[in-house]
């Protein structure tokens, strides 16, 4: 059904403008996973990136991105202590987050004033892998999400060259699949235990379920501001939300805050 | 004039919202002795898989030591009773790493190093492999050819090491059996082992059954799971001998159960740790860690081995003057039972 939409999508929109841009920056993550820890795991990374395509028409929209962060969280000052029997001295070590995103957006674009509209559907694909780090021992996670979220987009000048942009979604509906209670249940191990990742992920992503906001709520949020450099180029600033809130089996809370750097370059 | 406004007010809502991150968030325990014990307690009470095979009342062990920590408790006073509560359990999954000091191990063996220095795979590389031997980095696995045609294989822990022992059974096609040394082995994880496993065995053979805590209740696990080990490739029937000791643990463990169930294996040396769980980390809210262990595992006679080990067909245990002198005994008593 998506690609159909896809290529229907792309006859409605032939011939109108592209735009690839790239977004560097940082992000912060401050997260509560009682399956791993009742403490808020929190850290800044510098390590986000963010690639997105775009194309628009006078009535129609659609795009695709793929974004990363990695991070080092942690709720407690690293310390030393000594392993046996060799009593080498070891320094703890924060936990892991990698996070990716993968998304593909179809809209309805309309104008009101000042203001465009771009009202549709989003496909959002969540994959979090997550490694807890607890001295001696380091216990694999993972949180992942594949949703259909409605999306609003609203744009707006701001300057001679420049415009505003705020865009908001949420997911009605999700396949999420997530670290069972005690991490290391005989499912996951067997998922687990061909030792091909792509064989895991498939394993690990079939073992999940269909939720709806009652028990997944996320909401995804930006704000960015660009501005015209030529006739092809843009640059600008991004400010991303995402808020995540997930209660099967245990309760996990997540505030990523991003910022970063945008160029784009429209074709 | 460029119009800066829209970056200043992006910048600024990115640090206000950065900022609010206590919203919404469950509390967190608290950082103080009474309720840091309290914490680790119930982590126990509600986690911890296997208190009946190890006989361990943990009520009773909060009624005893609970009273021994109050709001003034130095954290050498919380740590001393943490550690003696949790040496009941004598579970070799069962850690607590704390600043500045050496990781406590619930297990005497592990804790203690008993009879830690009874092993020595130098002794092993340097007086027996004599024609040579292949290893890879730290030890992972080291592999050769004993005198009588019999081939060693030592593995440290339990994982993509253990790759190399289908590759064993082809490079060595005249050999009169194998001697896989699983002493001192750290565990890992057990699945590198039965997927390895596949030519030494003829048919689909039941290995053990485990669940796993899912949820705070005395009887809240998961449906048993049972674990097999599945034929794949050309049967290879010959002798083998697994050593063990109190040091073979967790995933070791559960490679010492999936050979037991071969016909073709004996099995020498001393039991095995008895820690056959898989476990869990978790962090206090002084930034203590330790880990539990979550599940309950039963043999396909229907009894638990937790706590107790693996018993040995063949009970040896070296000796350290000889072990000086470069004579393993349970190795030697191996390659009698192959010859």
């Amino acid at each position: 059904m998506l690609v159909a939409a896809f290529i229907g999508m792309a006859g409605l929109l032939s011939g109108q403008q592209n735009t690839l841009s790239l977004g560097l920056g940082g992000s912060r993550i401050d997260r509560q996973d009682l399956i791993f820890s009742p403490f808020v795991q929190s850290g800044t990374s510098a390590s986000h990136f963010d690639l997105r395509w775009e194309r628009k028409g006078s009535r129609f929209v659609q795009f695709a991105g793929i974004r990363y962060s990695g991070f080092s969280a942690s709720r407690f000052n690293a310390f030393q202590y000594t392993t046996k029997p060799d009593a080498a001295v070891k320094t703890t070590l924060p936990h892991a987050f990698t996070f990716v995103k993968l998304e593909y957006g179809l809209g309805k674009t309309w104008q009101s004033g000042r203001f465009t509209f771009s009202g549709g559907g989003v496909l959002e694909n969540n994959v979090q892998a997550l490694n807890y780090q607890y001295g001696e021992s380091s216990f694999f996670g993972y949180f992942m999400a594949f949703s259909l979220s409605p999306r609003l987009d609203i744009t707006w000048p701001a300057g001679k060259n420049g415009r505003l942009n705020a865009e908001i979604s949420f997911p009605l509906l999700s396949w999420v699949a997530r670290s069972p209670y005690l991490v290391n249940d005989d499912e996951f191990i067997k998922n687990a235990s061909s030792h091909s990742g792509l064989r895991t992920f498939a394993d690990l992503a079939g073992d999940g379920k269909l939720q709806f906001p009652d028990q997944l709520q996320q909401l995804n949020a930006g704000l960015g501001y660009s501005r015209q450099l030529g006739a092809r180029w843009t640059a600008g600033l991004h400010y991303g939300f995402q808020f995540v809130r997930h209660t099967d089996p245990l309760t996990l809370l997540s505030y990523q805050h991003d910022l970063r750097i945008q160029i784009g370059r429209r074709f | 004039m460029i119009n800066n406004r829209p970056f200043f007010i992006i910048l600024l809502l990115a640090l206000v919202s950065s900022g609010c991150r206590k919203t919404f968030f469950e509390a967190e325990p608290a950082n103080h002795p009474e309720a840091v014990f309290e914490d680790y307690w119930t982590s126990f009470q509600e986690n911890y898989g296997p208190f009946s095979e190890r006989g361990v009342d943990w009520q009773e062990q909060y009624d005893h030591f609970r009273p021994l920590v109050d709001a003034h408790s130095t954290e050498e006073e919380l740590y001393s009773v943490l550690t003696e509560m949790t040496a009941i359990l004598d579970d070799g999954h069962v850690n607590i790493i704390a600043p500045d000091r050496p990781v406590f191990n619930s297990n005497r063996y592990f804790n203690e190093r008993i009879d830690d220095s009874l092993f020595n795979l130098a002794v092993v590389k340097q007086h027996y492999l004599t024609d040579g031997f292949e290893r890879i980095e730290e030890d992972d696995y080291v592999y050769g050819l004993l005198p009588g045609g019999i081939v060693y294989v030592y593995f440290r822990f339990v994982g993509s090491n253990w790759n190399v022992l289908p590759e064993l059974l082809d490079k060595y096609p005249g050999a009169k059996g194998i001697i896989v040394d699983l002493r001192h082995n750290l565990g890992g994880d057990f699945t590198y082992a039965f997927n390895n496993m596949g030519r030494l065995t003829d048919r689909q053979r039941t290995v053990f059954q485990s669940r796993t805590k899912n949820g705070p209740g005395r009887e809240d696990f998961t449906a048993w799971h049972t674990w097999h080990l599945e034929p794949s490739g050309d049967f290879w029937n010959k002798k083998m001998v697994v050593l063990t000791d109190r040091f073979t643990i967790s995933a070791g463990e559960r490679a010492v159960m999936a050979f037991h169930t071969l016909p073709n294996v004996t099995i020498v040396g001393d039991a095995s740790n008895g820690a056959q769980s898989t476990m869990i980390g978790r962090e206090l809210a002084n930034g203590w860690k330790y880990t539990i262990a979550t599940q309950q595992v039963l043999l396909p006679d229907g009894r638990s081995y937790e706590g107790i080990g693996i018993a040995p067909d063949i009970q040896v245990r070296n000796d350290m003057g000889e072990l000086q002198q470069g004579q393993d005994r349970v190795l030697e008593r191996a390659i009698q039972v192959i010859e």
